[in-house]
């Protein structure tokens, strides 16, 4: 590539970042992302495409909501993990603690696991169409038209599927956290 | 509104989002901010969703009613039979013995453009891109060799009987795991989404976890190791490729697989790397018109084979 085409490549990139600065921070402010972090999160965000990016974007919107809604899960998640609670939930998961100094507490540990002892538990008391329909979707990554062709199915039928397992799994963790000292997650607050 | 229905919508956002063009993004945007309570719904959602794991689903029944997915136990069988019946529609669908007449190997197969997921027992199960030739043995229910192609394993780990997929003089041994492989034209790419794998190529095993990358090529040299978001990998089961600096030369070669169609682009811009995500779904002509047109270049056609390249000089 020589440096004309370069130059190119990044005017696009930061002609895409200009354009959807503002789009961007109304999304983080949305998410209820307090405004200096918006920011901080706009920043990662503009470092993680500089440092990895060097040719143009196909949708760049949709591509950089998807982007940022990354940052924001990973920030959501690290929340979670300075309770400790996440911090559990990979060690229970996984066997491996990402830091000694914070190795979860047997009670922490305890607590992970019934995590996901409940959520496979929901999981089981699906009826079986629906545990394999949320399985295709959730595991295997196929796209609902594709699930709704296999099984000869509507699409809507494929989504009515999907809300059912969500709610389910929402439900055994909304339970959970309730049972252990309130909610440590974001609630929704009555609407 | 009440709890469970603003949750109904932020599931509703969640599923639409996967797929969501920037339409939908900006639609998704006015939900959130009509009530303070859609977001934390929605970041309940998220969350739970991010706790997902294969090994948290119960095992597949042994008889499932997916139309393309028959366990392959008999070769020749009614199963094969049956599987042909249902998958003729979309797949291209070979079974073919292997080298000794006696051996309990078959190949599993499928066309470009042409996907297939296979279980392979214990609720472990491989998904074939379109172009890919793998190898199962009956015999050995726990190895795999991909031939050419690409594939994402979902393994259930056994400490006693760990899964191994062989490619060429290098093989991949999964420690509890989902993980992409992509070998095409002497390139080697392996992607691990969740757990860990052993990555063994003569002397030398080195272990990648989630999110960990490693790319050869398979004439010599180094393996790579590198990093990704494992929310993009293995992109193509999605219709959704996504890609940092990849040479555009190598997103030809993908969307080959996945389209069904030649595609290749210039000698001259096949070195350009591209980065961005490229919706494979759909009418191909539009794919590619649509990603040359990002990229300020033209698709050509001839007959089923594809060409992006800079834009030719108008015809006299």
């Amino acid at each position: 590539m020589n440096e004309a085409e370069r130059n190119r490549v990044d005017g696009l990139l930061g002609a895409a970042l200009i354009a959807h600065r503002a789009a961007l921070l109304r999304y983080f402010i949305a998410r209820r992302v307090p405004p200096d972090e918006a920011e901080d999160i706009l920043q990662d965000l503009v470092v993680k495409l500089a440092s990895h990016a060097s040719g143009p974007i196909a949708e760049p919107r949709a591509y950089l909501y998807r982007m940022a809604e990354n940052l924001l899960l990973d920030r959501i998640r690290s929340e979670g993990r300075r309770r400790g609670r996440e911090q559990a939930w990979v060690a229970a998961q996984s066997g491996v603690s990402l830091d000694a100094d914070d190795r979860p507490s047997a009670e922490r540990a305890l607590i992970a696991r019934e995590r996901l002892t409940l959520i496979s538990a929901a999981l089981a008391a699906l009826p079986e169409r629906t545990s394999s329909v949320f399985r295709r979707y959730r595991i295997d990554g196929v796209p609902q038209r594709q699930i709704a062709d296999e099984l000869g199915i509507s699409l809507s039928a494929v989504e009515k599927h999907l809300q059912k397992a969500y709610h389910a799994v929402i439900e055994a963790q909304a339970r959970l956290d309730a049972d252990n000292d309130g909610p440590q997650r974001p609630r929704p607050t009555e609407g | 509104m009440t709890e469970q229905a603003i949750r109904t919508e932020a599931i509703g956002w969640h599923l639409r989002l996967r797929e969501g063009e920037a339409a939908d993004w900006d639609a998704f945007v006015a939900w959130l901010e009509a009530d303070p309570a859609h977001a934390a719904a929605y970041d309940e959602v998220v969350l739970a969703d991010a706790d997902l794991t294969p090994d948290l689903f119960p095992a597949v029944p042994a008889n499932d009613d997916w139309a393309d997915a028959p366990a392959p136990r008999r070769f020749g069988g009614g199963i094969w039979a049956a599987a042909a019946i249902a998958a003729c529609l979309l797949l291209a669908f070979v079974a073919l013995p292997w080298l000794r007449p006696a051996s309990d190997r078959y190949e599993v197969a499928t066309a470009a453009g042409q996907r297939r997921t296979v279980p392979l027992g214990d609720g472990s199960a491989v998904a074939l891109n379109g172009a890919t030739r793998l190898i199962l043995d009956r015999a050995d229910p726990r190895h795999a060799e991909l031939v050419a192609g690409e594939a994402t394993f979902n393994i259930r780990h056994d400490d006693a009987h760990p899964f191994v997929v062989a490619a060429g003089a290098q093989s991949v041994q999964d420690v509890g795991t989902a993980f992409n492989i992509v070998r095409d034209d002497g390139r080697l790419s392996v992607e691990v989404i969740e757990g860990a794998v052993q990555f063994h190529r003569q002397e030398a095993d080195i272990s990648l976890s989630a999110g960990q990358t490693l790319t050869m090529s398979e004439a010599g040299g180094e393996p790579l190791v590198g990093r990704r978001d494992p929310a993009i990998m293995a992109g193509w089961r999605r219709g959704q490729l996504s890609y940092r600096a990849t040479p555009l030369g190598n997103v030809a070669r993908d969307l080959t697989r996945s389209l069904g169609a030649e595609v290749s682009v210039d000698p001259g811009v096949s070195a350009l790397p591209f980065t961005g995500s490229v919706r494979v779904a759909g009418n191909t002509e539009t794919v590619l018109t649509g990603l040359a047109a990002t990229l300020g270049m033209e698709a050509r056609r001839d007959g089923n084979a594809w060409r992006i390249g800079p834009h030719q000089r108008a015809p006299r």
